[in-house]
């Protein structure tokens, strides 16, 4: 049975000449993953937000889109409002009350629920999703990850029929990205809710799709299951997003099934590993630029030590990876490094003449009304430079309306602009696709 | 020790707005000193002796204030104790000043347990009751202000680090407009959450975790036959221009002893828990 079905759906922007989404037709089943991907602005949100109807986009729309056999226009608010949940890929703005108890109960509330269901509920849920130790904290007081699961928490709460999910990942770091993902496989085996999910990071939610679409300007360009779907991307961009295994699968062609998580591909590989092997290139190890020796460091007098007795080295063109799980300190020891805050034991010694860093969020660099004029700001001689960047396209565009990877280009350039001999990079590839993300490693590199 | 706090926050805010409207526009010394008591007592019970005996310094001072000024100010009263520049300063004024330095003295005390009591969960309720609405309008204050906060120390810290540091003015009007879009773009989202939760449909319910139980019941039995007892024969005290004390009658002696138990109710409801503790222990 067909939850959804998409006929001949076609959708143009208001004030835009091309189709957003041009011929789709797809039936999506009931109780099924649906992973859409595709690049960026290739019309995934479009559609997702076109099977909510309080999210439809404004602009010429032709074709019909039916939910269980009824326009979808015609349902009623309230059916769309509690059999329908759209999570969406900013963890905090989708977030609307201070506290985390008001924030699960806020679909329950506008559906006039009585309070006795709703305490009912909420103790089903909290447990459910393993929030009973936020439950009494303030929403801000949250990590990424937790939000996104309050997010997704407090779409369950109405028992959905499906959950619309726009890269609801994105913006977490790997390990609450995938509790993520395995929590929306609870969800769907445990209460057979339908799971519509865009996304970027293929890697643990590749494997649990029923069926992956892939949408390619603003059409369907192929509908197939996962072990089945790597032929038909073959030789497209898309191609180099998909899983590791899947990947090296397609691009040798081994006698085998498409294997779908590490241990099949590992088997897979097997008989051709022995005979092959990958060398390192060696480090010039002659000038330190940056060192730390035993530093400690906390925020408060009575907070707990966030860096204990951290010894750190970094070598003149060296390219420095620091690897750890949120809250452990990573941008700490970046501001540390770039001189913002002092530790209150040890020595940092920075030999460098100028040293910049690049925040998580890159918003914070901008503040301007246009790029051209937040980058005149340090120095103008900046066309050139946006031209390596690629961003000299976008120099007449505000800064908040560019998209991820095009807002931390033109970050690395406003950083470049300076000269810098260090450059200090917190969480770069945050929140970007994966061509965006080539980009700004390319783009590293050859500063290097 | 505070038990109190855990009665139905329907009850505990008509018992703070009882005692200090009661007490206040009673103006009655016999009142007002109970009260004052009253307030103190409950203050220590929640707040530890070392901050009420920290506030009191503070509070001191705005009685002492009042209590001056006031018969520099209002010279009506019938016995002058003495004049500065031809104005009479008379005993009635010092003691009315006296009187309602105690007055708003006990009154803070009072707000000071009340702020104490009263979180925000149980001002989400209130305003639950009054509009569901106005819960979510007030909720979503409380989580933008702290958030625009926190958004604005970032922008500024990365700006930091880019301009020169010497027209920090500049910096913060440029960081502070950039936040401001910030919060506009991430407005946008939080709409749309709402709106695909239901934010547009009728009859919105407000969730609460507050239950009006037996024990609600009971306390809340006892308060309004104590209320109706004070309220219907209260003792009255007149200043101006002679200090004038209406008679004691049975009724209004019984309308200050139940004042006496309004203002103690705290205490002795958390010495009711206390023992009720004392014989769980036991078990």
């Amino acid at each position: 049975m067909e939850i959804f079905s998409i006929k001949n759906l076609s959708f143009k922007y208001n004030k835009s000449d091309s189709f957003a989404l041009r011929d789709v037709n797809l039936d999506i089943k009931n109780e099924e993953i649906l992973l859409v991907i595709g690049e960026s602005g290739c019309g995934k949100t479009t559609l997702l937000r076109m099977l909510k109807k309080e999210l439809m986009p404004f602009g010429e729309m032709s074709g019909e889109i039916l939910y269980n056999g009824e326009d979808i226009k015609n349902i009623s608010d309230r059916t769309s409002a509690s059999q329908i949940g759209y999570i969406f890929q900013e963890p905090d703005a989708q977030i609307v009350t201070d506290r985390v108890s008001s924030e699960l109960c806020f679909g329950l509330e506008s559906l006039g629920t009585d309070n006795k269901t709703m305490r009912a509920a909420v103790s089903e849920f909290v447990s459910y999703f393993g929030l009973s130790d936020v439950f009494d904290r303030k929403t801000s007081e949250l990590s990424g990850g937790q939000k996104q699961l309050l997010n997704l928490a407090s779409v369950m709460i109405t028992r959905p029929d499906v959950i619309i999910l726009d890269e609801p990942t994105a913006q977490l770091d790997p390990i609450s990205a995938l509790d993520f993902i395995t929590m929306l496989r609870r969800i769907n085996s445990e209460f057979g809710s339908t799971i519509i999910i865009a996304e970027h990071h293929l890697s643990e939610i590749y494997q649990l799709a029923d069926r992956i679409v892939f949408i390619e300007k603003g059409q369907i360009s192929a509908v197939d299951s996962p072990n089945k779907i790597p032929e038909k991307l073959k030789g497209k961009k898309i191609e180099r997003t998909l899983p590791a295994p899947v990947r090296v699968y397609n691009a040798f062609g081994f006698d085998f099934d498409c294997p779908l998580n590490c241990r099949d591909g590992k088997r897979m590989i097997e008989p051709y590993s022995n005979s092959h092997y990958i060398s390192v290139k060696e480090l010039n190890k002659d000038n330190k630029i940056i060192s730390a020796k035993d530093v400690w460091f906390r925020y408060e007098r009575n907070s707990p030590d966030i860096l204990r007795s951290c010894d750190l080295c970094i070598y003149k063109g060296e390219f420095f990876a620091l690897l750890g799980e949120n809250g452990s300190g990573k941008t700490t020891l970046l501001s540390i490094l770039g001189g913002f805050m002092k530790p209150y034991r040890g020595k940092v010694r920075n030999t460098s003449n100028k040293t910049v860093y690049l925040p998580q969020n890159p918003r914070a660099l901008f503040v301007k009304e246009t790029l051209r004029e937040d980058l005149n700001l340090i120095d103008n001689s900046f066309e050139e430079l946006s031209l390596q960047f690629n961003i000299f396209h976008l120099l007449d565009r505000h800064p908040y309306d560019l998209s991820g990877g095009e807002l931390q280009r033109a970050a690395l350039c406003k950083l470049m602009l300076t000269n810098p001999d260090v450059l200090l990079l917190d969480e770069p590839t945050k929140g970007l696709d994966y061509f965006a993300n080539r980009r700004i490693c390319r783009q590293m590199w050859t500063v290097v | 020790m505070n038990s109190f706090k855990n009665l139905h926050p329907g009850f505990v805010l008509c018992y703070f707005v009882f005692v200090t409207f009661f007490s206040v526009f009673s103006f009655n010394p016999i009142y007002l000193v109970s009260s004052l008591m009253g307030a103190l007592l409950f203050a220590l019970m929640i707040q530890g002796v070392g901050a009420v005996a920290r506030s009191i310094g503070g509070y001191f001072l705005v009685f002492f204030l009042i209590a001056v000024t006031n018969p520099l100010f209002s010279h009506n009263g019938r016995t002058a104790l003495f004049f500065i520049n031809d104005n009479r300063v008379t005993l009635e004024a010092f003691v009315y000043g006296v009187v309602l330095g105690v007055a708003v003295v006990s009154v803070l005390y009072w707000f000071r347990c009340f702020n104490e009591i009263f979180d925000s969960e149980r001002y989400m309720y209130v305003f639950g009751r009054i509009s569901p609405g106005l819960a979510v309008a007030v909720s979503m204050t409380l989580r933008f202000v702290p958030e625009l906060i926190h958004n604005f120390r970032q922008v500024n810290n990365a700006q930091k680090c880019l301009s020169d540091n010497r027209c920090r003015l500049r910096r913060y009007i440029s960081s502070f407009s950039a936040v401001i879009s910030q919060s506009l773009e991430n407005a946008v989202i939080t709409s749309d959450s709402m709106r695909a939760r239901g934010y547009s449909l009728r009859g919105r319910t407000s969730y609460t975790r507050f239950r009006f139980s037996r024990r609600d019941g009971i306390v809340l039995g006892i308060f309004i036959f104590l209320a109706a007892l004070s309220v219907t024969e209260r003792h009255s005290f007149s200043y101006y221009p002679d200090f004038v004390c209406s008679d004691f009658s049975l009724l209004s002696a019984v309308s200050c002893v139940s004042f006496g138990i309004i203002v103690l109710l705290p205490f002795l409801y958390e010495v009711r828990e206390g023992l009720w503790k004392f014989s769980a222990s036991r078990i």
